[in-house]
Protein backbone atom coordinates (compact mmCIF):
# COMPACT_ATOMS: atom_id res chain seq x y z
CA UNK A 1 0.00 0.00 0.00
CA UNK A 2 2.59 2.43 1.05
CA UNK A 3 4.45 1.54 -1.53
CA UNK A 4 2.22 1.82 -4.13
CA UNK A 5 1.05 5.55 -3.12
CA UNK A 6 5.12 6.66 -3.02
CA UNK A 7 5.23 5.17 -6.27
CA UNK A 8 2.17 7.58 -7.33
CA UNK A 9 3.50 10.43 -5.85
CA UNK A 10 6.80 10.08 -7.72
CA UNK A 11 5.08 9.67 -10.78
CA UNK A 12 3.04 12.94 -10.21
CA UNK A 13 6.15 14.70 -10.09
CA UNK A 14 8.46 13.00 -12.75
CA UNK A 15 5.20 14.32 -14.95
CA UNK A 16 5.50 17.73 -13.16
CA UNK A 17 9.08 17.70 -14.06
CA UNK A 18 8.61 16.34 -17.65
CA UNK A 19 6.29 18.94 -18.91
CA UNK A 20 8.33 21.83 -17.16
CA UNK A 21 11.13 20.38 -19.38
CA UNK A 22 9.27 20.97 -22.38
CA UNK A 23 7.63 24.08 -21.38
CA UNK A 24 11.54 25.37 -21.33
CA UNK A 25 12.29 23.81 -24.87
CA UNK A 26 9.26 25.67 -26.66
CA UNK A 27 9.80 28.99 -28.52
CA UNK A 28 12.93 29.47 -30.26
CA UNK A 29 15.70 26.65 -30.97
CA UNK A 30 18.93 28.07 -29.21
CA UNK A 31 21.46 24.98 -29.39
CA UNK A 32 22.64 23.31 -26.75
CA UNK A 33 25.90 22.76 -25.24
CA UNK A 34 26.53 19.69 -27.69
CA UNK A 35 25.59 21.71 -30.56
CA UNK A 36 28.59 23.91 -29.86
CA UNK A 37 30.89 21.47 -29.19
CA UNK A 38 30.22 19.89 -32.33
CA UNK A 39 29.80 23.30 -34.30
CA UNK A 40 33.53 23.97 -33.17
CA UNK A 41 34.78 20.60 -33.82
CA UNK A 42 33.26 21.18 -37.31
CA UNK A 43 35.56 24.11 -37.88
CA UNK A 44 38.36 22.77 -36.71
CA UNK A 45 38.33 19.50 -38.73
CA UNK A 46 38.07 21.87 -42.10
CA UNK A 47 41.18 23.91 -40.79
CA UNK A 48 43.24 20.84 -40.08
CA UNK A 49 41.86 19.36 -43.25
CA UNK A 50 42.74 22.45 -45.23
CA UNK A 51 46.20 22.92 -43.42
CA UNK A 52 47.52 19.36 -43.93
CA UNK A 53 46.26 19.11 -47.22
CA UNK A 54 43.92 16.48 -46.80
CA UNK A 55 41.49 16.55 -49.46
CA UNK A 56 38.71 13.89 -48.40
CA UNK A 57 39.01 15.19 -44.34
CA UNK A 58 38.45 18.53 -46.18
CA UNK A 59 35.30 17.63 -47.98
CA UNK A 60 33.93 15.64 -45.47
CA UNK A 61 32.93 18.54 -43.36
CA UNK A 62 30.51 19.75 -45.95
CA UNK A 63 27.51 18.12 -46.94
CA UNK A 64 26.82 16.12 -50.18
CA UNK A 65 26.03 19.29 -51.69
CA UNK A 66 27.76 21.47 -49.91
CA UNK A 67 29.71 24.73 -51.34
CA UNK A 68 32.73 26.55 -50.29
CA UNK A 69 33.14 30.43 -52.38
CA UNK A 70 35.33 32.99 -52.05
CA UNK A 71 36.37 36.04 -54.12
CA UNK A 72 37.66 33.68 -56.91
CA UNK A 73 36.31 29.81 -56.08
CA UNK A 74 33.06 28.49 -56.24
CA UNK A 75 33.29 25.03 -55.33
CA UNK A 76 30.10 22.76 -55.20
CA UNK A 77 29.40 19.00 -54.08
CA UNK A 78 32.06 17.29 -51.99
CA UNK A 79 33.55 16.17 -55.27
CA UNK A 80 34.39 19.54 -56.37
CA UNK A 81 35.54 20.58 -53.16
CA UNK A 82 38.46 17.61 -52.39
CA UNK A 83 39.33 17.84 -56.44
CA UNK A 84 40.99 21.55 -55.24
CA UNK A 85 42.98 20.12 -52.75
CA UNK A 86 44.10 17.30 -54.66
CA UNK A 87 44.88 19.99 -57.34
CA UNK A 88 46.84 21.88 -55.19
CA UNK A 89 49.34 18.88 -54.24
CA UNK A 90 49.60 17.53 -57.50
CA UNK A 91 51.32 21.01 -58.55
CA UNK A 92 55.08 20.21 -59.36
CA UNK A 93 57.14 22.62 -56.88
CA UNK A 94 59.24 25.32 -58.93
CA UNK A 95 63.13 24.90 -59.57
CA UNK A 96 65.08 26.62 -57.06
CA UNK A 97 62.20 27.71 -55.64
CA UNK A 98 62.02 28.53 -51.75
CA UNK A 99 59.37 26.26 -50.27
CA UNK A 100 56.20 27.98 -48.59
CA UNK A 101 56.54 28.18 -44.96
CA UNK A 102 53.12 25.67 -43.68
CA UNK A 103 50.18 28.22 -42.94
CA UNK A 104 47.72 27.22 -40.22
CA UNK A 105 43.83 28.27 -40.01
CA UNK A 106 43.16 29.36 -36.83
CA UNK A 107 39.86 30.35 -36.02
CA UNK A 108 38.03 32.61 -33.64
CA UNK A 109 34.86 31.72 -31.65
CA UNK A 110 31.93 30.80 -34.18
CA UNK A 111 28.71 33.35 -32.90
CA UNK A 112 25.87 30.92 -33.80
CA UNK A 113 22.38 32.07 -34.56
CA UNK A 114 20.08 28.66 -34.82
CA UNK A 115 17.21 29.19 -37.27
CA UNK A 116 15.74 25.76 -36.19
CA UNK A 117 16.79 22.33 -34.37
CA UNK A 118 18.30 21.29 -37.93
CA UNK A 119 19.61 24.63 -39.31
CA UNK A 120 21.95 27.15 -38.27
CA UNK A 121 24.66 30.26 -39.65
CA UNK A 122 27.42 31.20 -38.27
CA UNK A 123 30.05 33.93 -38.63
CA UNK A 124 33.54 33.24 -37.61
CA UNK A 125 37.10 34.95 -37.27
CA UNK A 126 39.48 32.77 -39.38
CA UNK A 127 43.63 33.91 -39.28
CA UNK A 128 46.02 32.37 -41.64
CA UNK A 129 49.26 32.46 -40.10
CA UNK A 130 52.76 31.89 -41.73
CA UNK A 131 54.55 29.49 -38.93
CA UNK A 132 57.50 31.44 -37.28
CA UNK A 133 60.09 29.13 -35.92
CA UNK A 134 63.91 28.25 -35.70
CA UNK A 135 63.91 26.84 -39.35
CA UNK A 136 61.26 29.10 -40.92
CA UNK A 137 61.75 32.52 -42.31
CA UNK A 138 58.90 35.01 -42.79
CA UNK A 139 55.52 33.35 -41.24
CA UNK A 140 52.96 36.08 -39.69
CA UNK A 141 49.67 36.65 -40.50
CA UNK A 142 48.92 36.05 -44.35
CA UNK A 143 45.23 36.67 -44.29
CA UNK A 144 42.17 37.09 -42.26
CA UNK A 145 38.79 37.38 -42.70
CA UNK A 146 35.24 36.09 -41.74
CA UNK A 147 33.37 32.87 -42.69
CA UNK A 148 30.00 33.26 -43.33
CA UNK A 149 28.18 29.97 -42.53
CA UNK A 150 25.28 28.27 -43.28
CA UNK A 151 25.19 24.84 -41.06
CA UNK A 152 22.81 21.68 -41.45
CA UNK A 153 22.38 18.86 -39.39
CA UNK A 154 22.20 15.45 -41.46
CA UNK A 155 22.19 12.26 -39.53
CA UNK A 156 22.70 13.73 -36.27
CA UNK A 157 25.75 15.77 -37.19
CA UNK A 158 26.24 19.31 -38.26
CA UNK A 159 27.83 20.18 -41.25
CA UNK A 160 28.81 23.38 -43.76
CA UNK A 161 25.99 23.67 -46.27
CA UNK A 162 27.35 26.53 -47.78
CA UNK A 163 30.71 28.29 -46.61
CA UNK A 164 31.97 31.90 -47.81
CA UNK A 165 35.29 33.26 -46.76
CA UNK A 166 35.14 36.66 -47.10
CA UNK A 167 38.41 38.81 -46.37
CA UNK A 168 38.76 42.84 -46.94
CA UNK A 169 38.32 44.27 -50.10
CA UNK A 170 37.47 40.70 -51.35
CA UNK A 171 34.34 41.26 -54.66
CA UNK A 172 31.44 38.93 -54.16
CA UNK A 173 31.89 35.50 -55.16
CA UNK A 174 31.50 33.78 -58.69
CA UNK A 175 28.20 32.29 -57.78
CA UNK A 176 25.85 32.55 -55.55
CA UNK A 177 24.72 30.83 -52.58
CA UNK A 178 22.36 27.88 -53.48
CA UNK A 179 21.27 27.46 -50.82
CA UNK A 180 17.94 27.91 -49.92
CA UNK A 181 17.36 31.69 -48.83
CA UNK A 182 17.50 31.30 -44.54
CA UNK A 183 16.02 34.08 -42.22
CA UNK A 184 18.01 35.22 -39.46
CA UNK A 185 17.09 34.31 -35.58
CA UNK A 186 16.77 38.55 -35.28
CA UNK A 187 14.75 38.81 -38.22
CA UNK A 188 12.12 36.65 -36.74
CA UNK A 189 11.59 38.40 -33.42
CA UNK B 1 -2.20 2.43 10.27
CA UNK B 2 0.55 2.03 7.85
CA UNK B 3 -1.62 3.75 5.21
CA UNK B 4 -1.61 7.20 7.02
CA UNK B 5 2.00 6.72 7.89
CA UNK B 6 2.62 6.53 4.24
CA UNK B 7 0.31 9.54 2.97
CA UNK B 8 2.34 11.56 5.97
CA UNK B 9 5.59 10.11 4.19
CA UNK B 10 5.05 10.08 0.55
CA UNK B 11 4.91 14.41 -0.27
CA UNK B 12 8.02 14.45 1.75
CA UNK B 13 10.27 11.88 -0.91
CA UNK B 14 8.09 13.68 -3.34
CA UNK B 15 9.78 16.93 -2.40
CA UNK B 16 12.99 15.57 -2.13
CA UNK B 17 12.97 14.11 -5.46
CA UNK B 18 11.49 17.40 -6.80
CA UNK B 19 14.36 19.56 -5.38
CA UNK B 20 17.05 16.95 -7.05
CA UNK B 21 14.81 17.18 -10.53
CA UNK B 22 14.20 21.10 -10.59
CA UNK B 23 17.77 21.80 -9.21
CA UNK B 24 17.16 23.73 -6.31
CA UNK B 25 20.24 22.89 -4.69
CA UNK B 26 22.69 24.07 -7.66
CA UNK B 27 22.30 27.94 -6.42
CA UNK B 28 24.59 29.01 -3.62
CA UNK B 29 28.16 30.59 -2.97
CA UNK B 30 29.78 27.31 -4.31
CA UNK B 31 27.81 27.68 -7.92
CA UNK B 32 30.45 26.14 -10.20
CA UNK B 33 29.19 26.98 -13.73
CA UNK B 34 27.79 24.62 -16.03
CA UNK B 35 28.60 23.51 -19.72
CA UNK B 36 25.50 25.72 -20.61
CA UNK B 37 27.43 28.02 -18.98
CA UNK B 38 30.51 28.33 -20.37
CA UNK B 39 28.74 28.17 -24.12
CA UNK B 40 26.02 30.96 -23.44
CA UNK B 41 29.47 33.28 -22.16
CA UNK B 42 31.37 32.26 -25.46
CA UNK B 43 28.43 32.90 -27.43
CA UNK B 44 28.47 36.18 -25.95
CA UNK B 45 31.58 37.53 -26.49
CA UNK B 46 31.56 36.18 -30.19
CA UNK B 47 28.35 37.95 -30.38
CA UNK B 48 30.07 41.39 -29.08
CA UNK B 49 33.41 41.08 -31.16
CA UNK B 50 31.21 39.72 -34.21
CA UNK B 51 28.74 43.05 -33.98
CA UNK B 52 31.34 45.68 -33.04
CA UNK B 53 33.42 44.84 -36.30
CA UNK B 54 30.75 45.14 -38.35
CA UNK B 55 29.38 48.65 -36.78
CA UNK B 56 26.37 47.23 -35.69
CA UNK B 57 25.11 49.17 -32.49
CA UNK B 58 21.79 47.25 -31.77
CA UNK B 59 23.15 43.72 -32.06
CA UNK B 60 26.17 45.19 -29.82
CA UNK B 61 24.38 46.21 -27.00
CA UNK B 62 22.28 43.65 -27.09
CA UNK B 63 25.14 41.56 -25.03
CA UNK B 64 24.69 44.12 -22.16
CA UNK B 65 22.08 44.21 -19.15
CA UNK B 66 19.94 47.42 -20.22
CA UNK B 67 21.88 49.35 -17.50
CA UNK B 68 25.05 47.92 -19.03
CA UNK B 69 27.88 49.77 -17.94
CA UNK B 70 31.06 49.75 -21.01
CA UNK B 71 34.05 51.34 -19.40
CA UNK B 72 35.90 53.41 -22.53
CA UNK B 73 39.36 54.03 -21.39
CA UNK B 74 39.89 55.05 -17.86
CA UNK B 75 37.41 57.71 -17.29
CA UNK B 76 34.23 57.32 -19.69
CA UNK B 77 31.47 55.19 -18.90
CA UNK B 78 28.93 54.44 -21.59
CA UNK B 79 25.77 53.67 -20.31
CA UNK B 80 22.24 51.64 -20.93
CA UNK B 81 21.68 50.17 -24.44
CA UNK B 82 20.47 53.72 -25.91
CA UNK B 83 23.65 55.37 -25.01
CA UNK B 84 25.63 52.32 -26.73
CA UNK B 85 23.89 52.80 -29.69
CA UNK B 86 24.53 56.30 -29.81
CA UNK B 87 28.08 55.25 -29.49
CA UNK B 88 28.93 53.26 -32.63
CA UNK B 89 26.63 55.30 -34.85
CA UNK B 90 29.24 58.46 -33.82
CA UNK B 91 31.83 56.45 -34.32
CA UNK B 92 31.25 54.53 -37.25
CA UNK B 93 32.00 57.04 -40.35
CA UNK B 94 35.39 58.48 -38.55
CA UNK B 95 36.58 54.41 -39.06
CA UNK B 96 35.14 53.96 -42.70
CA UNK B 97 38.14 54.86 -44.47
CA UNK B 98 40.42 53.06 -42.34
CA UNK B 99 41.84 49.64 -42.76
CA UNK B 100 39.40 47.05 -41.50
CA UNK B 101 40.48 45.24 -38.01
CA UNK B 102 38.98 42.41 -36.20
CA UNK B 103 38.40 41.58 -32.88
CA UNK B 104 38.98 37.89 -31.65
CA UNK B 105 38.18 37.54 -27.48
CA UNK B 106 39.22 34.31 -25.61
CA UNK B 107 37.28 33.40 -22.91
CA UNK B 108 39.17 33.83 -19.97
CA UNK B 109 38.86 31.84 -16.71
CA UNK B 110 35.31 32.29 -15.82
CA UNK B 111 34.37 33.06 -11.15
CA UNK B 112 30.91 32.05 -10.44
CA UNK B 113 30.05 34.58 -7.39
CA UNK B 114 26.97 32.53 -7.55
CA UNK B 115 24.40 31.29 -9.93
CA UNK B 116 23.37 34.34 -11.50
CA UNK B 117 26.47 36.46 -11.44
CA UNK B 118 30.18 36.08 -12.68
CA UNK B 119 32.94 37.54 -13.19
CA UNK B 120 35.61 36.82 -16.16
CA UNK B 121 38.77 37.78 -17.65
CA UNK B 122 39.91 37.50 -21.33
CA UNK B 123 42.61 38.08 -23.37
CA UNK B 124 41.84 40.26 -26.39
CA UNK B 125 43.30 40.68 -29.37
CA UNK B 126 42.63 43.42 -32.27
CA UNK B 127 43.70 42.31 -35.96
CA UNK B 128 44.17 44.46 -38.34
CA UNK B 129 42.74 43.06 -42.06
CA UNK B 130 44.97 41.29 -44.44
CA UNK B 131 42.89 40.52 -47.81
CA UNK B 132 43.30 38.11 -50.56
CA UNK B 133 42.89 40.33 -53.13
CA UNK B 134 43.61 43.64 -51.38
CA UNK B 135 46.48 43.39 -49.16
CA UNK B 136 46.55 45.72 -46.42
CA UNK B 137 49.66 45.95 -45.66
CA UNK B 138 49.41 49.07 -43.57
CA UNK B 139 47.05 47.71 -41.10
CA UNK B 140 47.85 44.28 -41.05
CA UNK B 141 49.15 43.11 -37.85
CA UNK B 142 48.16 43.03 -34.20
CA UNK B 143 46.83 46.01 -33.85
CA UNK B 144 46.13 46.12 -30.22
CA UNK B 145 45.91 43.51 -27.20
CA UNK B 146 44.39 44.06 -23.91
CA UNK B 147 42.26 42.10 -21.57
CA UNK B 148 38.55 42.53 -20.90
CA UNK B 149 37.59 42.22 -17.43
CA UNK B 150 33.91 41.59 -17.11
CA UNK B 151 31.10 41.31 -14.38
CA UNK B 152 28.17 39.19 -15.79
CA UNK B 153 24.54 38.61 -14.88
CA UNK B 154 21.84 36.30 -15.48
CA UNK B 155 18.51 37.78 -16.94
CA UNK B 156 15.78 35.73 -17.80
CA UNK B 157 18.12 32.54 -17.79
CA UNK B 158 20.18 34.31 -20.54
CA UNK B 159 24.42 35.47 -19.44
CA UNK B 160 24.49 39.18 -20.30
CA UNK B 161 27.44 42.02 -19.63
CA UNK B 162 26.77 44.18 -16.92
CA UNK B 163 30.26 45.86 -16.38
CA UNK B 164 33.24 45.72 -18.94
CA UNK B 165 36.07 47.09 -18.90
CA UNK B 166 39.41 46.92 -20.69
CA UNK B 167 42.40 46.27 -18.87
CA UNK B 168 45.68 46.69 -20.89
CA UNK B 169 47.78 46.75 -17.81
CA UNK B 170 47.40 43.54 -15.42
CA UNK B 171 46.25 40.31 -15.83
CA UNK B 172 44.86 40.47 -11.80
CA UNK B 173 41.33 40.83 -11.88
CA UNK B 174 40.50 44.07 -10.04
CA UNK B 175 36.54 45.44 -10.13
CA UNK B 176 36.01 48.25 -11.87
CA UNK B 177 35.66 51.80 -10.12
CA UNK B 178 31.73 53.14 -10.46
CA UNK B 179 31.39 56.12 -13.00
CA UNK B 180 28.42 58.07 -13.01
CA UNK B 181 25.83 57.49 -16.20
CA UNK B 182 27.05 60.09 -18.94
CA UNK B 183 24.54 62.10 -20.48
CA UNK B 184 23.05 60.43 -23.94
CA UNK B 185 24.89 62.56 -26.61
Amino acid sequence: MCRRETLRGLIVVGALASLTAAAARAGPYEGTADDYAQISQLMTRYSDGLDNRDAQRWASVFTEDGAFRDFHLCLVGRKQIAGFIEQLRSRPEQPGATPRPKSRHINGHPWIEYLDRDHATAHTFVMVVGEVGRDHVGGGIEVTGTYDDQLRRVGGGWLIADRHELSPGDGPPPCPSRQEPLESHDARK
Amino acid sequence: MPGNDCRARWPAASMAVASVLFGSGAAGADYQGTVDDYVQITQLQARYDYALDNWDGKAWASVFTADGVFHMGATRCIVGHEQMIALLEKMAPSYANQPPQQHVTVTGPITYIDKDHAWVHSPIMVIGSAGFIKPLVGGTGVAFTAAYDDTLRRVNGRWLIADRSENTKTADYKPPAACPPEKTQ
